[in-house]
């Protein structure tokens, strides 16, 4: 499969998720965009918005296994990665595969779980493996986890360690559909939208657009743009931490992705600029306390990829 | 001016350099060069006119048979590899000088004349060959920039019309620069780099030059035609100013007259190796020596010469043989150049034990008609002397005084050439002088020999040395003289030894440069390079020593070495520093496509420019100009992708920007 072949089934893709998603072109790119990067999304959003259905359907849409899991205080990690159970009739120790053994899983409010629960998933989104008493577990390719959190209610959570926070390649915001879209929205019945979603790209052609992406080619120029960004997160006043050699590494493979999503076979500043924000604004802790909100560490992004010069 | 008549002046002004090289080969003669020269003109004439003028697949033919001609000249007919590459050379240059259609015929054209340089190099010591090949270097730095701009240019969005820069004067200075950078670099490594002894392709001249009166038989009035022969023999260079009294360079001594001419009987040849310290020791002698440094011109005798009487000498040589005359010869005829050292202790007589029959042999005054005339004549001048000496120098002082120098001596009624001399035309040259003097000596029973070589000729002061030609070869008499030796006696009158023309100051000058052009490129050796390196030490000790006296500074020697060693520390990183900048701006330069260069350069002259934090799309996107948005795609492609734009894109980026420029 070439890039241009991959550019048309993404096309597909992308329109076919707009049917349900509708007027958020951007989203759904970003969303395709850590797919084909083999990451995971960190959607942070007050609830109704469509978190759950862009997860269902990019599941539906690629033809695949879907898991949901409603993050809670009481959940255990045995509950997400599964258990071993004795087998009476086989008189042998059995391994039953949680809900996280799907292409597709979403974590449903994700800061509601306890931190062991939370981290739990750890293994699963860096190694896309899991590993129960001494036996470890492949997961299924391509696996891609998307969690929501909500932003306002933080009462009764355990938010996010850097840790878990740097595993996901990026953290968007959903935000409001403008009026035009949402008067669509009413008068559309969602249940049955989601119902006619036809699969468009099989698993095997998410995988090849996968490794396709990852020969994408980056000038070396661009290469010193990231890590201009990246120092400059480091070296920023208004910034206590800056991003981690996983999140340069995370930009690289993401700017490619977004490349193939675009249609080309190497990247441009453009691509970079636009994915920092997104990839990098989760990960870093601002000086100030009270702006380490999504608008906060946004606009300290803003701020330091504006003093970036784009090489040319 | 146009770009094509551009490369058409470089070209040729190449092909002048080639031709100008391959005029210092010897074996090239000068009718070849003339036709080949005009045949050069003519295709100018014809390339200015822009005609196809010789086909492609003619060019090939042409080049096979002039090869299959190079092949048969070199076998045949001139037998000499670098006449006959020579002459193959010039004639394809001239030949494809009417094929100039693509770069590849101008670069072979280049190619070519490289050749025809290195061709010259080897068979040329002429300093002028520096000269070619200075120009040569910023010949071609010159080519090659003008073509590197051209295939860029071919290359990107321009058209091929060159840059209004390409004829600017910084333009052609920053050339010429940069050839002097090279040049210098050059000259440093052939100074510097740690050379052979022996060269791998050791040149032959075949061009020995004639000298005569150094074989075992010499007629007389062999030397007077040699003696209006400018013809450079040898330079020597002293250590200081010239020394007051005149050399004497020994050539071969002859012992037997028969009327008409000298032969040499004596031939006691010993063979001189070299001594434990490492020269070769010629004879005894305590007292002040003279050192000499002689670049002698390869002659077609295997005698060679240095200030009489010589002790030591020192050269290249596996051995030397000296006969019991105390003149040197080498195994065989040198057919190069040769360089060696002499000391000589300057007057003093030649020792000899053993006085052989020959030098005292009378048989030829017994024999001839004018014998008793001679006899009678020298018994008259030395009439009332007792001792040898005082008969020697009062005949020397009566030839010198009586009889008349001239190179024209007129025909008397003589029987021969010495009867004429003494009796009656009265007049001759040193070889007519000597053999009297030689010959009277005899009848005194006074042993003597008649001895040939050269005088010092004109001093250069301008590199410390003599320049003795053809002219300056002399003959004298040595004569036996109890319990000192063989003492020179000169019957000739000074004004047959002094040069017969002062050389002009620039002569003087030119030849000094020929001189050290030899000394110090062709005969540059290992052994020079440790001198240099010692003078350079000693002299950069000098200075130190000087500034610290001038500035009068005591401090400890150690900080001294450590402040001069952090200067060149210093002075060495902001060399470094500077170069690593102008690199790196050149690379980053380059890399980004000329038309997009151009584009932002268009957009800044009508207010619009990007900043350096936006991306090309941005920009492009905020121009809100579809043609911006056409070529930035394309510049995304060639600069971020590495992909080589296809000719209808560059087509399309071509009238973009045509129309962008349109627009108000």
């Amino acid at each position: 499969m070439d890039y241009k072949n991959s550019y048309l089934k993404i096309a597909l893709l992308k329109d076919n998720l707009g049917r349900v998603i509708k007027g958020k072109p951007e989203i759904i790119e970003l969303a395709v965009t850590a797919l084909l990067a083999r990451g995971h999304l960190l959607i942070e959003d007050v609830p109704g918005v469509g978190k759950t259905t862009l997860a269902h359907g990019l599941a539906k849409c690629i033809n695949c296994t879907f898991h949901r899991i409603q993050f809670t205080s009481d959940l255990l990690p045995s509950d997400v990665i599964g258990v071993t159970i004795f087998n009476q009739a086989a008189r042998t120790f059995e391994f039953r595969p949680g809900p996280i053994f799907a292409n597709v899983v979403l974590a449903d409010e994700i800061n509601r779980a306890t931190p062991k629960t939370q981290s739990a998933l750890l293994e699963a989104m860096s190694d896309r493996q899991v590993s129960v008493d001494k036996s470890t577990y492949k997961l299924p390719r391509p696996f891609m986890l998307l969690a929501t959190q909500n932003p306002l209610e933080y009462s009764g959570t355990f938010p996010l360690p850097e840790s878990q926070l740097d595993r996901f390649t990026m953290c968007i915001r959903m935000g409001y559909p403008d009026e035009a879209h949402e008067r669509e929205i009413i008068q559309s019945t969602s249940e049955l939208l989601m119902h006619n979603l036809t699969p468009v790209v099989s698993l095997e052609e998410v995988e090849e657009m996968q490794e396709l992406a990852e020969k994408v080619v980056v000038e070396e120029d661009l290469v010193s743009y990231i890590l201009a960004i990246a120092n400059a997160t480091r070296n920023h006043k208004g910034i206590k931490l800056g991003v981690s050699p996983r999140a340069t590494t995370t930009l690289y493979r993401t700017a490619q992705a977004l490349a193939i999503v675009s249609g080309r076979h190497y990247c441009i500043p453009d691509d970079i600029k636009r994915l920092s924000s997104p990839i990098f604004a989760h990960r870093i802790i601002p000086m100030e306390h009270g702006i380490e909100d999504f608008e906060g560490t946004q606009a300290l992004m803003e701020d330091v990829i504006n003093s970036i010069t784009v090489p040319v | 001016m146009k770009f094509s008549y551009y490369i058409i002046a470089v070209t040729y002004f190449m092909a002048a350099l080639g031709l100008s090289a391959i005029s210092l080969v010897e074996e090239i003669s000068a009718p070849f060069l003339i036709v080949m020269s005009s045949a050069a003109t003519f295709s100018l004439i014809l390339n200015l006119g822009k005609k196809e003028l010789i086909r492609g697949a003619a060019w090939n033919v042409l080049a096979a048979a002039i090869f299959i001609f190079f092949i048969s000249d070199y076998l045949f007919i001139s037998e000499s590899l670098i006449a006959s590459a020579s002459r193959f050379l010039t004639i394809l240059l001239a030949l494809k000088l009417y094929d100039l259609k693509k770069n590849r015929d101008y670069l072979i054209v280049f190619l070519l004349v490289f050749f025809q340089i290195l061709a010259s190099a080897a068979s040329t010591v002429s300093p002028v060959f520096f000269l070619i090949l200075s120009l040569f270097v910023i010949g071609i730095i010159w080519a090659m920039i003008i073509f590197n701009i051209k295939k860029d240019l071919q290359d990107s969005a321009h058209g091929s019309e060159l840059p209004k820069m390409v004829f600017g004067l910084p333009f052609f200075f920053s050339i010429i620069a940069i050839s002097a950078v090279s040049l210098v670099m050059t000259f440093m490594l052939f100074f510097i780099l740690p050379r052979m002894g022996i060269g791998f392709f050791e040149r032959k001249t075949a061009n020995t030059l004639k000298v005569s009166g150094f074989s075992d038989r010499v007629d007389l009035g062999t030397i007077g035609p040699v003696k209006q022969d400018s013809t450079i023999i040898m330079r020597v260079e002293l250590k200081g100013k010239a020394p007051t009294d005149i050399l004497y360079f020994r050539g071969t001594v002859l012992d037997t007259y028969d009327g008409f001419s000298w032969n040499k009987k004596v031939k006691d040849n010993t063979l001189i190796r070299r001594g434990y310290d490492g020269v070769f020791r010629l004879t005894k002698h305590n007292g002040r020596l003279l050192e000499q440094n002689i670049l002698l011109e390869p002659l077609d005798t295997e005698v060679f010469f240095a200030a009489s009487m010589p002790v030591f000498v020192d050269g290249m040589f596996s051995s030397i043989w000296t006969d019991g005359t105390g003149s040197m010869h080498l195994p065989s005829p040198p057919y190069s150049r040769i360089e060696y050292k002499a000391w000589s202790a300057v007057n003093a007589p030649i020792p000899d034990k053993f006085v052989k029959a020959q030098y005292a042999d009378a048989s030829y005054l017994n024999s001839s008609k004018e014998g008793k005339k001679i006899i009678e004549l020298a018994s008259d001048i030395t009439k009332g002397l007792s001792t040898d000496e005082e008969k020697a120098v009062s005949i020397e002082k009566y030839l010198r005084s009586n009889y008349k120098y001239t190179l024209n001596p007129a025909q008397g009624k003589g029987e021969s050439p010495l009867e004429d001399f003494l009796f009656y035309s009265k007049e001759g040259y040193c070889e007519h002088y000597a053999t009297a003097m030689t010959i009277m000596l005899r009848a005194l029973n006074i042993p003597s020999r008649l001895v040939t070589g050269f005088v010092q000729g004109e001093w250069n002061s301008y590199g410390n040395y003599f320049i003795i030609r053809q002219q300056d070869a002399h003959s004298w008499v040595e004569a036996y003289i109890d319990g000192k030796g063989w003492v020179r006696f000169d019957p000739t009158p000074p004004s047959g030894i002094a040069s017969l023309n002062k050389p002009m100051a620039v002569t003087l000058y030119l030849d000094m440069l020929r001189w050290k052009w030899n000394r110090y490129v062709i005969h540059y050796s290992f052994t020079d390079q440790q001198k240099l390196a010692k003078t350079v030490e000693g002299r950069s000790k000098n200075i130190f020593e000087k500034l610290r006296s001038s500035f009068n500074i005591q401090k400890p020697k150690g900080a001294q070495y450590l402040l001069s060693v952090l200067a060149v520390i210093i002075a060495i990183a902001l060399t470094t520093a500077v170069f690593w900048k102008l690199i790196g701006l050149k690379s980053k330069k380059a890399k980004t496509p000329p038309f997009y260069i151009e584009t932002l350069k268009v957009l800044k002259r009508k207010g619009i420019s990007r900043a350096p934090q936006e991306t090309p799309l941005e920009f492009a996107l905020r121009t809100g100009n579809s043609n911006v948005r056409l070529i930035t795609e394309a510049f995304h492609k060639e600069r971020y992708g590495d992909v080589e734009l296809a000719h209808e894109e560059l087509e399309g980026v071509k009238t973009a920007l045509k129309e962008l420029k349109k627009r108000k």
